[in-house]
């Protein structure tokens, strides 16, 4: 019990101040390309939770028994598997929704985390601490993937999880380039609260 | 002469017109590590280029039976996925003893310059467009020579706005994002793309 509580305060970080995407980057094309709407969201935060909790477990049970140069290979497969149980959650959503998101799923399978940081993070857990890592991670990434997907579904189709509720106001939100723009203006909000979380403390920087 | 143009046409549009990372947003998060280390980007798109013709030259004859396949959205995937291990098992054991003295040089990063968004996505994509064997080919060389390219690009730009007064809060990650979004917007534009009304 005790390991579980540690774990999760360890990686809570992950939700904010260690965001994935808008702090460390990653994960990057599949949002500014794949999520347009809620919908898309839905399926590609189904899908990277089911490949990195799966890869991560994986790597901390038989990551430290495997050659070097066959961990990538494994990490790989292993996350391709993984597509199987969210295409069938995903579908429970919608029947087309793999159909609407494109290759982008199955791209999560060979994303940094499970190829890169699976070595680096979780082979030296237990599979509790690597699952709750994973979690972390996913939960992460989701809540970033539901503000864009909201944001840009409002903007660029009037609508929200499918429901009309107005004209498109911006059509072209969109398109992959309007991603990348609404994802920039997310991560520096981001650095803004961490910066004014950080200012009571007298910790002015110079500029 | 017909063979020739079609290579080429399918290497183009991977090039300029589908650039990998303006129009399809893929291998970003690695482009921003090769963007660090601009040393590394000859060897890494000479791989990429390496890989994804391989690869797609070995999964060629299974595609069409997993294309019309009801669960291609999973089977595809896994075929390129086992394909790409392929190659980089060849490709892993050819250096280590074919050229052992490149093998630091190469050792590294080889997992991960063969296992990315970046391969797997011009794969998925080529196969999406139904391309032929010939146009695959070019696509995945045009493909690879589109990431370098942008990632040049983008390297560029982003070391002249180090020099500039970016506000604190916009610096790092932010400022990378907005640059992309607004160089991809351009190139949209330059291919002769209209937005939507």
């Amino acid at each position: 019990m005790n390991e579980i509580k540690s774990s999760f305060k360890e990686n809570s970080v992950y939700l904010f101040s260690k965001n994935p995407v808008l702090v460390l980057g990653l994960v990057i094309g599949q949002l500014a390309a794949g999520v347009s709407n809620l919908q898309n969201a839905a399926a590609l935060s189904i899908t990277y939770f089911f490949v990195v909790t799966g890869v991560l477990v994986f790597a901390s049970l038989v990551g430290k028994r495997l050659p070097g140069w066959l961990k990538v290979v494994a990490y790989a497969i292993v996350g391709s598997m993984m597509l199987v149980p969210s295409y069938f959650i995903s579908a429970g959503i919608s029947a087309t929704i793999f159909d609407s998101v494109g290759i982008y799923p199955a791209l999560l399978a060979v994303s940094t985390v499970p190829i890169v940081y699976s070595e680096k993070i979780a082979e030296n857990k237990s599979p509790l601490s690597a699952l709750i890592n994973g979690i972390c991670i996913a939960f992460g990434f989701a809540a970033t993937a539901f503000i864009l997907g909201a944001a840009r579904e409002i903007l660029g189709s009037g609508s929200l999880f499918g429901f009309r509720l107005s004209k498109p106001l911006f059509p072209a939100a969109k398109l992959p380039f309007w991603g990348f723009i609404f994802l920039g203006f997310m991560a520096a909000f981001v650095n803004f609260i961490k910066e004014f979380i950080k200012k009571p403390d007298g910790e002015e920087e110079a500029e | 002469m017909t063979f020739i143009v079609q290579f080429l046409s399918a290497m183009l549009t991977a090039l300029f017109i589908e650039n990998i990372i303006f129009t399809r947003a893929l291998g970003t998060s690695w482009m921003f590590y090769l963007i660090k280390n601009p040393k590394e980007l000859l060897k890494y798109t000479g791989l990429l280029m390496v890989v994804t013709t391989l690869s797609g030259l070995l999964a060629y004859p299974l595609r069409g039976f997993v294309y019309n396949s009801e669960y291609r959205h999973l089977l595809l995937p896994v075929l390129y996925i086992l394909a790409m291990a392929v190659v980089y098992i060849a490709v892993y054991f050819f250096i280590k003893y074919a050229l052992p003295k490149q093998k630091e040089l190469f050792g590294l990063n080889l997992g991960v310059a063969v296992f990315n968004c970046a391969t797997l996505g011009g794969l998925l994509v080529a196969s999406n467009e139904r391309l032929d064997l010939l146009s695959t080919l070019g696509y995945g060389i045009g493909m690879s020579l589109g990431f370098g390219f942008a990632t040049l690009l983008l390297g560029y730009g982003l070391t002249r706005l180090e020099y500039c007064r970016v506000p604190k809060i916009f610096r790092g990650v932010p400022i990378a994002l907005i640059y992309l979004g607004l160089l991809s917007l351009a190139f949209y534009g330059l291919i002769g793309h209209q937005l939507p009304t």
